[in-house]
């Protein structure tokens, strides 16, 4: 009997965690793409940390946050009534951190190519900071918004060592499609992990693929102007 | 249209790495101001800091009685609410509108500014014929155009032109020159206008400051042919205004259209000033042209010179004797003895001032 509660656990994830991600990698990518603020390396590197970094130790860090005695999370705990370790919140959160930079970077190469000169000739025709962002840096970048959600879906989809470390192994609750392949290796069922696994391999080719053919049908475009 | 001058107050100044700006100006314009210099004295420079984008200028600016920067009282009104029309070399058209939807980006937002009526401006600029194509199908003079009739629609209280000719090419620059002039002739909208071209900042300004490594150096257009380039001066009579707002110049038979900051009537006396590089000298009495465009006259002297080759010819009209060097690659191909009939065509209106 095939079991696809941990699809159910890693789309509810994924589509959760790109919202949240592009949320705040658009604010967080415009800002880097314009400031001339001294600290921006210090920001990019933290940003981009958990590329480099082992999903051990991110999680590491985490639990540690999400404990119950620590600030976080009791207030967490008083406020909600559960704890942040172990729970879909909690990874929720460690998803969205971990995979922050697949969607800030190409969100700020997209807003750094836009450039000044349209949001300040739309600032010349009266239009107000938030307003030239929406009505002309947004489309203007539609091609980076495309990327980063997804390369963010994607990731977050595939998660593994943080999900493991901050939210454990709870069927139907924390149980991802990735550590639902670990376990299942472990106890010798190799159906559920082979039909698991070609599932990810296919979708994953799949989405890369259609990125990839949208992004070169917008550069032809670009190239024709 | 009514014209009122509007005041422009500069006192500002900004550094970047190998370049400091310190400009202490007022002027009224009534009309176009064109900043002419050579690149890197700081035209564009000074029309970002009016525009309000460039942010680590300090200094006080005003216009028009309004405060837009004064960094002692850490006054600075946001470029969004200064109502500035901005167009550049490139005309920043916004790629993922059409060509009505970049029009109607500043209407929609001009709020409650009296400005140009839509039709006026699609009548000025010709863009019917433009409005349902993309922007990507357009050429560099079209684009110039859409973004012209954009910032007028915005109700700009003030335009700013930086180099809008610069990436086109003469053919198309003619054809641009009208629609810039109606911005001021139609609109009346106040203009500051950035070239480093003599010739285009003499065909368009009323008034003129001139720079050089971040100062002004000189003020007036009386001081742009005589500072950049060698400068013919004729005598004429004022006969009378053109319907573009030129004034109309005599010399003997043949008659000039000239610009001036004077208030000249009738009759009155005047001497023009030519450009040396704006003339063109033609061996005939160029029977085919318009009375209006061409001095005629007669070759008084010719002379080669041995070592250069080139020939200088001493050109006598009715408005008095210029000469006219031709080089001396052109110079064989040239058939002119001494008393022959000739023409001087004057490609760009020259400046008449009262003798």
């Amino acid at each position: 009997m095939i079991d696809f509660g941990s699809v159910e656990v890693s789309l509810k994830l994924a589509t959760a965690s790109t919202l949240l991600l592009l949320f705040i990698a658009t604010p967080l990518s415009w800002w880097l793409a314009n400031t001339k603020w001294r600290i921006k390396p210090i920001v990019e590197a933290v940003t981009a940390l958990p590329l480099v970094l082992p999903p051990t130790v991110l999680g590491f860090y985490l639990l540690i946050l999400f404990n119950p005695n620590s600030v976080a999370g009791s207030l967490w705990l008083r406020i909600t009534g559960d704890t942040l370790a172990f729970s879909f919140v909690g990874i929720l959160i460690a998803t969205v951190i971990h995979s922050l930079p697949f969607a800030v970077q190409p969100l700020q190469a997209a807003f750094e190519s836009v450039g000044r000169r349209p949001v300040e000739t739309a600032a010349s025709l009266g239009a107000n900071p938030l307003d030239a962002f929406a009505t002309v840096a947004v489309p203007l970048a539609k091609r980076g918004f495309l990327t980063a959600a997804v390369l963010g879906f994607a990731h977050s989809l595939g998660e593994f060592g943080v999900v493991l470390m901050v939210g454990g192994n709870i069927p139907d609750k924390t149980r991802v499609i990735s550590i639902d392949i670990y376990t299942s290796v472990e106890v010798l069922d190799y159906r559920q992990a082979h039909i698991l696994s070609i599932g990810m391999l296919c979708f994953s080719f799949v989405v890369l693929a259609a990125l990839f053919v949208v992004n070169r049908r917008y550069s032809l475009n670009d190239e024709a102007r | 249209m009514m014209k009122l001058a509007k005041r422009l107050e500069l006192d500002i100044g900004i550094e970047f790495p190998g370049f400091r700006l310190q400009i202490d100006q007022a002027t009224a314009i009534d009309g176009v101001l064109g900043l002419f210099g050579p690149s890197g004295a700081g035209k564009s420079t000074i029309l970002r800091i009016v525009a309000g984008v460039e942010s680590s200028a300090t200094g006080k600016l005003k216009f028009d009685g309004e405060v837009w920067q004064d960094t002692s009282n850490h006054l600075f009104v946001k470029p969004f609410k200064r109502a500035i029309g901005c167009v550049f070399q490139s005309p920043q058209l916004f790629p993922h509108l059409s060509v009505s939807g970049n029009l109607e980006y500043g209407y929609r937002r001009k709020r409650g500014r009296r400005g140009p009526e839509l039709t006026d401006v699609l009548h000025a600029m010709d863009l019917k014929p433009l409005l349902s194509r993309p922007v990507d199908a357009l050429s560099g003079g079209e684009r110039q155009r859409v973004a012209l009739g954009r910032a007028l629609l915005a109700a700009p209280r003030l335009m700013l032109l930086d180099e809008p000719m610069a990436a086109l090419d003469d053919a198309r620059k003619s054809e641009i020159m009208p629609y810039l002039e109606r911005v001021v002739g139609d609109f009346g909208i106040p203009s500051i206008f950035v070239s480093h071209s003599v010739a285009e900042v003499s065909a368009l300004s009323t008034d003129a400051w001139i720079l050089e490594n971040g100062r002004v150096t000189g003020c007036g257009l009386s001081e742009l042919p005589s500072t950049y380039g060698p400068v013919i001066r004729l005598s004429a009579t004022v006969v009378g205004e053109s319907k573009s707002g030129l004034l109309i110049c005599r010399i003997g038979d043949d008659e000039i259209l000239a610009k001036s900051t004077q208030h000249l009537e009738r009759e009155s006396l005047v001497n023009l000033m030519l450009l040396e590089s704006s003339v063109l000298f033609a061996a005939t009495d160029c029977p085919g042209m318009p009375k209006a465009g061409a001095i005629r006259g007669v070759v008084d002297s010719v002379a080669q010179s041995e070592n250069s080759g080139e020939i200088r010819i001493e050109f006598k009209t009715k408005g008095g004797n210029f000469e006219l060097l031709i080089p001396p690659g052109l110079a064989s191909d040239f058939e002119i003895s001494k008393g022959q009939p000739a023409c001087a065509i004057v490609a760009n209106p020259p400046l008449a001032e009262r003798i």
